[in-house]
């Protein structure tokens, strides 16, 4: 039984570590993560228009790497967020970005490359945990 | 004739008054709460949309729930893939009024309190919602408060027993958007 003692031991010390490191996991990132799918602004509102249920399977929780003109740029809470041309009245793409200062220099009129999470379509397609 | 032309008149002023009367965002901040002694939980959403016709008093959200962001990346994995199946049920919405809407003046500066009614649509499952809310108007804009409690259980959201005590049965919502006219 003595024998068995040390290795119950460390089975118990690495299954807890194990279990922290997996309830601390850090989120995953898209600044300088490669991009899933590359798509303009256009097309990725054509494809939600067209099928919505068929653009969710293809991009949700994907990094979609998307480059547009700034339409806008909202003040938050917290963090802050842009939203992006996509020849559309109606319909842009919201870009959120976690730091509230991740937008500093950035005016609408502006060319800008994005990549983020895409978490489906309201009026926006809405893209978080974004970096330029 | 000339009351002709006040009735014209009168009629054109109308047509303005109407056409003002949609506010909307895109930015709307929707958040949940989750207290229990052995966890505390909080998740964000600042891209919820809203319309409110003040015509009428009917009040649309709508949010998609992998938008909300945890502090903790293994929470969110679990209320995306067990909890919410955010796959199946991507969007949680509310379609409603403010029943009391013509208290609301946005030509004038000032806060007041409003009774919301109407369904949340939560995990595929379609509950009656009552709520207070604040609306404040701060230079033509319609800055709209509202926290209430929904019941986990009413939703068809199971809890395993095993987190059953981490995560709190009742869990409180806020939600707070400034409208915004829509042209």
């Amino acid at each position: 039984m003595k024998k068995f003692l040390p290795y119950v031991l460390v089975l118990i010390v690495v299954s807890g570590a194990v279990g922290y490191f997996m309830y601390n996991k850090p989120h995953n990132e898209t600044k300088g993560a490669t991009s899933d799918v590359i798509i303009s602004p256009a097309d990725l509102l054509k494809a939600y228009e067209t099928d919505e249920a068929a653009a969710d399977l293809a991009y949700l929780d994907k990094i979609l790497e998307v480059e547009g003109i700034v339409k806008s740029i909202y003040v938050l809470d917290q963090g802050s967020s842009l939203s992006l041309d996509a020849g559309s009245e109606m319909s842009a793409i919201t870009c959120e970005f976690e730091a509230a200062d991740a937008l500093a220099g950035v005016k609408p009129g502006d060319k800008v490359k994005i990549k983020g999470f895409c978490t489906g379509k309201l009026m926006d397609i809405v893209l978080v945990r974004c970096s330029l | 004739m000339k009351y002709s032309i006040y009735i014209l008149i009168l009629l054109l002023s109308h047509v303005t008054m109407v056409s003002g009367q949609k506010y909307f965002t895109k930015t709307g901040h929707v958040s949940f709460y989750s207290d229990t002694p052995l966890e505390k939980i909080e998740a964000q959403n600042k891209s919820s949309n809203c319309v409110l016709d003040l015509a009428t008093g009917k009040l649309e959200f709508a949010v998609l729930i992998k938008g909300f962001q945890f502090e903790k990346a293994l929470m969110q994995e679990h209320f995306n893939e067990n909890y919410l199946e955010s796959n199946k049920f991507p969007k949680a919405t509310f379609k409603g009024q403010i029943d009391n809407y013509t208290k609301i003046d946005v030509t004038k500066n000032g806060k007041s309190t409003v009774k919301v009614s109407g369904d949340l649509t939560l995990h595929g499952v379609t509950k009656k919602l009552n709520t207070d809310a604040v609306v404040e108007i701060k230079a033509g804009k319609i800055d709209a408060d509202a926290t209430f409690n929904i019941l986990v259980a009413d939703y068809n959201i199971s809890i395993p027993s095993l987190v059953k005590d981490q995560i709190a049965k009742s869990v409180k919502v806020k939600v707070d958007a400034t409208l915004e006219v829509l042209k």
